[in-house]
């Protein structure tokens, strides 16, 4: 494994210690993962392919809030883990891309901007090419990354109308959400 | 043994019931040398040189302020629209962005619609397209419309009514591949080549039965000689591009197999060498560090053999590129007198900033100047075949280099230029924008950017503008002129026309005629989105002449058509003539 591997993989174990100190009273879910699954050295990741392989099915409550709430160890978390899953590549260094991926900081949400909205689009995957990264990502991993995407403020439950004034900044025109839960 | 006279029998039987069938399907087209009647336009550079220059002469210096309006046609998409009409048989073939529709407009008809095609494209390529999910051109050869799906396929359509005739899988969208270049027919091949230079991809280009579209050959631009298709016989001019497996000698461990270097710029062709050329993107990841060495073939022109895909000569534009310069900006094929000989060259308007004439038999560069202003390099050293590099310009790890000139987007990016043959200058839609620039670390996960850096935040340009429709002269690397534009950089493809007419768009919106000689703004109309497209002009079937543009703002140009005045996006074919 290379050096940086092994630095990526001490900090997130170190960073995953310490968040589960620092949650011992929330009702986090537990699950057997203890750190982001890495590639091995020289080979890529398993593909986190989106919905159409059908990899990841989310049986999410519509209702469920984020076990995390606004806890910084795991805001911290949810940005270590939006850089080294190249989250950044497509959505931006600070989430705000719109070439690639839309902007995350903005309160457009094409599938809903509430926790359950966007852990379900993050661990399903979504049809215009967001990976479907339950396959890849524990549960406890998801929520870290849903509590950072809620710090940068664009996040509004419950989901927006369509036309309540939001704008899709990166110029489609809106879609049929393929998720199941309609507006 | 059958006897010789026979055998001639044969053959000129076999050759008047090819051509016949060839009349039958419609049209018979000389696939060579596609020399066309000039009043067509089936080429998207207009011919195999990429020249964008039209004879047509209808339209001149002295009355093209009567253009106005004929017909317009609203694509009903909202993302960019590269690419440039085609005109066959008083037929106008345009695709949109995804979902790659294409449409035929009938010319006998004020553009009425002749039949529409939607193919089933996977719209989860669109989350893997670093730049918008535009289609850059479509080709038409033997009654077929061919173009590349954005998924990764490309098809081929029954020009006479949009049927599907076939499709083929070219690139995996599951390793961040996709398709958006403008396929070229030659001969009986439609040469394709991929993108994701930003996710880790590999780059090649391969050529495609016309007839059923069945792969011929694939060459990959990274790797070992053999996969590459450099051969004993492959002559690279300059040293740092000759040796044995550079392709994987010039990356660490197997970096190679994630090195980016697509081909998903422009290919011309020299049917006396038989020769094509095209280049390659930016190595991947953006960060430098991870991947030392000059990371061949990456940011190169490759001049090789469409039968077979092997390479005749190529050379590196930017070895160890640091900046995201793409090497595939068009080569432009032309005849040019150089220092009192005359040379066969192609000129080319790198990412880089440099403006290079280099010979196309060789590979050697004969000229090689900035055309915008640029700092990465302090100079172009002659005799290594390759800008010097500034030191205090190159982007490191951990690191941010500030006021880096040109930006990622280069002093131009895809954005094709043209080349008149009265004048014998190239006229270059340039862009000037500086930027910051900060590297980190990446891991590869495949399907994922394969990045490393910070998108860079633009900074103005000391030149004082931000793009220009320059006028050059390629065989002495000079500026003669050019129109500034201190708003926006020039990010339209770009005409010439006989009628020493230069047509070009600004991202505003404008379509602007100048004078060729001079650059005097001539004639304008709003087009009410950017244009990122290529201007073309035709014959109609009144005889008159026509200039066609798509206009609907995005790619990457649209990035910086994004202010509050700057007109939104929208696509719209625009048609002109005089009265």
């Amino acid at each position: 494994m290379s050096s940086r591997a092994k630095r990526g993989i001490c900090v997130c174990a170190v960073a995953v210690m310490l968040g589960a100190c620092r949650n011992a009273h929330s009702a986090v879910v537990n699950d057997a993962v203890a750190q982001p699954v890495l590639p091995t050295a020289g080979g890529p990741a398993a593909l986190p392919e989106g919905p159409y392989a059908g990899i990841a099915v989310s049986a999410l409550e519509a209702s469920a809030t984020n076990p995390y709430g606004s806890d910084r160890g795991a805001i911290s978390r949810g940005q270590q883990l939006f850089l080294a899953m190249n989250c950044s590549g497509c959505h931006g260094q600070d989430a705000k891309s719109g070439i690639f991926a839309p902007n995350l900081t903005d309160n457009y949400w094409r599938y809903g901007g509430s926790d359950a909205d966007v852990f379900n689009s993050i661990y399903e995957g979504r049809a215009r090419g967001m990976p479907a990264w339950g396959a890849v990502l524990s549960t406890n991993q998801i929520w870290e990354l849903v509590a950072y995407i809620r710090s940068l403020g664009g996040m509004q439950p419950p989901r927006l109308p369509r036309y309540a004034g939001a704008v899709d900044t990166t110029g489609a025109t809106a879609p049929t959400p393929s998720n199941k839960r309609q507006p | 043994m059958i006897p010789r006279p026979i055998i001639r029998l044969l053959l000129s039987v076999a050759l008047f019931a090819d051509a016949a069938c060839a009349a039958e399907r419609g049209r018979t087209v000389d696939l060579v040398h596609r020399d066309h009647d000039p009043g067509e336009w089936f080429h998207q550079g207009s011919d195999y040189a990429l020249s964008r220059y039209s004879s047509l002469a209808q339209i001149t210096t002295e009355n093209v302020g009567q253009l106005h309006a004929a017909w317009t046609y609203s694509t009903g998409r909202l993302q960019g629209h590269e690419g440039t009409p085609l005109v066959v048989d008083n037929t106008m073939f345009i695709v949109t962005p995804l979902p790659d529709e294409a449409v035929a407009l009938d010319l006998t008809k004020q553009g009425a619609v002749k039949w529409k095609h939607v193919p089933a494209v996977n719209p989860w390529a669109e989350g893997i397209a670093c730049c918008d999910v535009v289609n850059r051109g479509w080709a038409y050869a033997d009654g077929k419309l061919i173009y590349n799906l954005l998924d990764g396929h490309t098809i081929a359509l029954d020009a006479n009514d949009g049927h599907e005739l076939w499709r083929t899988r070219v690139a995996d969208v599951n390793i961040g591949e996709t398709t958006t270049m403008a396929p070229v027919i030659i001969k009986d091949e439609v040469l394709i080549g991929n993108s994701g230079g930003e996710m880790g991809a590999r780059g090649w280009i391969a050529a495609l039965a016309l007839d059923d579209g069945k792969l011929r050959w694939r060459a990959y631009t990274t790797g070992p000689d053999s996969d590459v298709k450099i051969t004993a016989a492959t002559r690279p001019f300059y040293a740092k591009d000759r040796g044995k497996d550079l392709g994987v000698a010039s990356w660490p461990n197997d970096a190679w197999r994630h090195g980016g270097a697509t081909v998903w710029g422009w290919i011309s062709y020299d049917p006396e060498l038989n020769l094509i050329y095209h280049g390659t993107s930016n190595p991947g990841p953006w960060n430098a560090d991870q991947r030392p060495g000059d990371n061949k073939w990456s940011s190169s022109v490759f001049a090789r053999n469409p039968e077979t895909g092997e390479v005749k000569w190529v050379y590196q534009f930017t070895p160890h590129d640091m900046w995201d310069y793409d090497g595939v900006n068009e080569n432009i094929l032309a005849d040019i007198p150089i220092n009192g000989q005359t040379r066969k060259v192609l000129m080319h308007f790198d990412r880089n900033g440099y403006g290079y004439t280099i010979d196309r038999a060789t590979g050697e560069v004969l000229v090689a100047n900035p055309f915008v202003p640029v700092n990465w390099a302090t100079g172009f050293d002659t005799k290594a075949g390759m800008p010097t590099r500034d030191p205090r310009k190159e982007t490191h790890e951990g690191k941010t280099t500030t006021d880096i000139c040109p930006s990622t987007t280069g002093g131009k990016d895809e954005e094709p230029s043209a080349y008149s043959p009265r004048t014998g200058l190239v006229y270059v839609p340039a862009v000037n924008v500086c930027m910051d620039y900060t590297a980190r670390s990446v891991q590869y996960i495949a399907g994922t950017p394969y990045v490393g850096a910070n998108y860079p935040p633009r900074k103005d340009s000391p030149g004082g503008y931000k793009g220009a429709l320059v006028a050059w002269d390629p065989k002495v690397g000079r500026q003669v002129w050019a129109v500034p534009d201190t708003a926006y950089p020039v990010y339209s493809g770009v005409l010439t026309t006989g009628g020493d007419l230069v047509f070009y768009g600004t991202l505003d919106g404008k379509l602007r005629a100048l004078d060729a000689r001079n650059g005097k703004v001539l004639w304008e109309a709003q087009l009410g989105s950017g244009i990122i497209g290529g201007p073309m002009t035709y014959l109609g079937p009144d005889g008159k002449q026509y200039v066609a543009v798509l206009a609907g703002v995005g790619g990457i140009g649209g990035v910086f058509a994004k202010s509050p005045k700057a007109p939104p996006t929208g696509g719209t074919l625009w048609v002109f003539t005089r009265h």
